[in-house]
């Protein structure tokens, strides 16, 4: 459902994703590890088209996100890590923005939004100003719009930002009971301890490049001494001195 | 260094960095800012020169004597009647900085969580609201005083004395505006909101009556007579209004008579220092009560769902996603306060205007005087557009940027959100406008063709002036930005109110002649047919190229 194909991006002199080959398949947890700078938000944005490559392309369910960028936005959603919000509409007004913005419209449609509010449990401050709510009310609030259309690729940057650990749990368990209905995941985070429990392959990519990519037992068998996929990432991501 | 100096130092290197990166700008667009800049800054100094010297003139050929002049009366009391109308410009432009400077910036909320003093903490702020609020009046303000010591023939203590005297004239109205803003951030949020709307409601209503009453008693006064007019001119002398006090010593200065020009200088900054410290008390008593207030007030905001979006019925005719994108549009600015009472103040000047313009005159039986007239109105009303659309259209796109996740990932053509801006400003603007034009053009009684002119102009300017804003919005956005003011007060608001001003010159040009073809009965000429030509053309440039240019860079844009 993810594909890259030698995507790059400069910016200036600065190489932020250099050559990167990628792909993620149907229903594939994928998990996105690199240190600050490394380029993760940078091949997010490439892959959500809010940044143009340098040179390759990303394909988006087989659908290149610069040259066909509606019907792969059409299967795409993406929760950024800080949730910007329209702060002067109410939840419920933004999610009636988005399906109006997906074309979604019909009789049920409200029962659609209550239902979407509800999952990620909002529903109790649908109807207050956006910009009234906690950071993580938006961070839920801004998960709802991206599930409100039932896109089948989903790109999550750093999630957790705001959310306390009761969300944390059903936000996770939510994204991996939904790639096993096919949902595709592509998401960013610096938490391991999640990437260990749900990831079904990981990929680490330090200075722009690519180092990794594999299953969690298959990337932790890559340090020089076993250990946890924390002791394995600082020991591939380690800058010499 | 003191606290004080750190903040300041601090904005001052930021400033330095705002104009370091003006290197990344392009060329081109800083090189048409810069000659417009220039251009504006001439333009305003040829008119108030013309307009000064013309009356020196016209009072020395009236008294027929240089030592005994009627411009010697009138000169300085129009002089207090600028700068009367500039300390109230002031006062509410510093009120509304004031408010969104010290209550709906981070900024603030993270100086709050240092150990400042609050009164540090409000002159620091103050510096930037002075700053941000007097800027314009300085650059607009500078060519009409140097025009006044060039015609007067003024010492250079005169020069002296304006460029002494400005900053503590503008402090006043500063502390002043602070103050107010702090006093209603305080109080408004206790009050209920029919409350609020009663009491603003009787304001305008009150100041709308006051005004008009002014207006139709200086009308009945003045007639076109001279001495009344001094006469009104001279209710801007009050000795105790800190605009006469600046006017006085700048007079003073021009006549030589130092000593005055020093005592009134003088006056001036004894009370701009005590007009600071006054405000500087207030925001001790008042600044952090008004943010806690404003932060705490009213929550929760529930609002019905079956009403949540009434305003969706409205918009029932716009197709597809710019339905939405449209509706989300007009929420949000109904929702800001900041937002939709500039709009009204806009429009309620321009009303008020209209309301309360002369209709009958024995001169107005003559054709040229009701053709000036038209035109004045149109251009009145262009200008009010032209400031309208930039203040309020150019930011449209600029506040999708970092919210551009939801627009962007959505599967809509980046042109269609330029579009739908564009749309949205004409079907607001344009009945407005068209409207209020309509309605002078009727009651001066204008025959059909000036009357079609006049309306049609104010037509197809609405629909240029629309995409001249949302189209240099989209070609020069500031994605970075939250407030729709600061988006204004950047080099893309600029440039846009420039182009907006070249665009209502050359149309006021093109209805000249249209209307001068009409007053002498020469219609059909190729004449009338070239000026009417010339606005659609310029109409149809105006909005199809930077719109064009816009679309193009917002389909290129990165996020």
């Amino acid at each position: 459902m993810i594909r890259t194909e030698e995507l790059t991006k400069v910016f200036g002199t600065k190489v932020a994703v250099q050559g990167l080959n990628l792909e993620v398949g149907r229903g594939e947890f994928f998990c996105f590890l690199g240190p600050n700078g490394a380029g993760k938000t940078t091949t997010i944005k490439l892959l959500t088209g809010l940044l143009r490559p340098t040179s390759g392309r990303a394909l988006i369910g087989g659908f290149d996100i610069v040259g066909e960028p509606l019907a792969a936005k059409r299967l795409l959603g993406y929760v950024p890590d800080q949730p910007f919000l329209y702060e002067r509409l109410t939840g419920r007004e933004l999610l009636r923005l988005v399906a109006g913005l997906y074309a979604m419209d019909g009789a049920g449609l409200a029962d659609r939004i209550a239902e979407t509010l509800a999952t990620f449990e909002v529903e109790d401050v649908a109807d207050e100003l956006v910009g009234d709510l906690s950071h993580g009310m938006r961070q839920k609030l801004s998960f709802a719009a991206t599930f409100l259309h039932e896109p089948q690729v989903v790109v999550v940057d750093e999630p957790w930002v705001g959310l306390d650990p009761r969300s944390i749990r059903r936000v996770r368990t939510y994204l991996k009971e939904r790639t096993r209905q096919g949902l595709t995941v592509f998401m960013s985070t610096h938490t391991l301890s999640i990437v260990e429990e749900v990831a079904d392959r990981v990929g680490v990519i330090h200075r722009g490049r690519l180092l990794v990519t594999g299953t969690v037992p298959e990337i932790t068998r890559l340090a020089s001494r076993p250990g946890s996929l924390e002791d394995v990432f600082l020991e591939l991501t380690r800058d010499e001195p | 260094m003191s606290q004080l100096g750190a903040l300041l130092e601090g904005k001052l290197q930021i400033l330095r960095h705002t104009l370091a990166g003006l290197r990344r700008e392009s060329r081109l667009k800083l090189a048409f800012i810069a000659l417009s800049v220039a251009l504006l800054w001439l333009a305003t100094f040829a008119a108030a020169w013309g307009a000064f010297r013309f009356l020196d003139r016209f009072g020395h050929e009236l008294l027929g004597t240089r030592d005994l002049s009627l411009s010697e009366v009138l000169l300085p009391r129009l002089l207090s009647a600028f700068a009367l109308v500039l300390l109230v410009m002031l006062l509410f432009s510093n009120a509304l900085l004031a408010f969104s400077t010290l209550y709906r910036t981070r900024e603030t909320a993270y100086l709050a969580t240092l150990p400042l003093p609050v009164r540090t903490l409000f002159l620091a702020r103050l510096a930037e609201v002075v700053f941000l609020a007097s800027w314009a009046s300085a650059f607009l303000g500078s060519p009409v005083l140097l025009a006044y010591g060039l015609v007067r023939r003024a010492p250079p203590g005169f020069y002296l004395a304006a460029v002494a005297g400005y900053l503590p004239f503008v402090l006043i109205p500063a502390a002043g505006g602070a103050v107010l803003a702090m006093v209603l951030a305080r109080v408004l949020p206790r009050l209920p909101r029919a409350a609020i709307l009663a009491g603003a409601a009787a304001l305008l209503t009150g100041f709308a009556f006051a005004f008009h009453q002014q207006l139709t008693a200086a009308q009945r006064e003045t007639g076109l007579e001279v001495a009344p007019l001094v006469e009104l001119a001279a209710r801007a002398e009050n000795p105790f209004l800190p605009s006469q006090w600046f006017a006085a010593a700048v007079v003073e200065a021009s006549q030589g008579a130092t000593a005055d020009a020093t005592f009134h200088l003088l006056l001036l900054v004894a009370n701009a220092a005590f007009a600071v410290w006054v405000a500087s008390e207030a925001a001790a008593l008042l600044l952090f009560p008004g943010l806690s207030a404003l932060a705490s007030g009213r929550r929760p905001r529930r609002r019905p769902t079956g009403r949540a979006w009434a305003l969706g019925r409205l918009f029932r005719v716009v197709p597809g996603p710019a339905r939405w994108l449209s509706l989300k549009d007009v929420t949000v600015f109904l929702r800001d306060p900041a937002q939709w009472s500039q709009f009204a103040i806009f429009f309620g000047v321009l009303a008020l205007y209209v309301a309360t313009m002369r209709t009958s005159s024995p001169k107005f039986d003559q054709a040229f005087w009701r053709s000036f007239i038209t035109l004045l109105n149109t251009v009145a009303s262009l200008l009010v557009l032209a400031t309208l659309t930039t203040r309020f259209f150019f930011p449209l796109v600029s506040l999708e940027g970092r919210r551009f996740w939801i627009v962007g990932l959505a599967p809509v053509p980046r042109r269609l959100v330029v579009l739908q801006k564009f749309a949205l400003a004409v079907a607001i603007c344009s009945p407005l406008t068209v409207g209020l034009v309509a309605l002078s053009s009727w009651r001066l009684g204008l025959p059909p063709a000036p009357f079609a002119v006049a309306v049609g102009t104010v037509l197809v300017s609405g629909v240029a002036l629309s995409g001249l804003a949302v189209g240099l919005g989209s070609l020069y956005p500031d994605f970075t930005a939250e407030e729709p003011a600061r988006v204004v007060s950047g080099m893309g608001g600029t440039l846009t109110f420039l182009a907006s001003l070249a665009y209502v010159i050359l149309v006021a040009a093109a209805e000249t002649v249209a209307l001068r073809c009409l007053r002498h009965d020469l219609a059909p000429s190729w004449l009338l047919v070239a000026a009417l030509a010339a606005v659609v053309l310029l109409a149809a440039l105006a909005t199809s190229l930077p719109l064009r240019l816009g679309i193009r860079q917002l389909e290129r844009a990165e996020f």
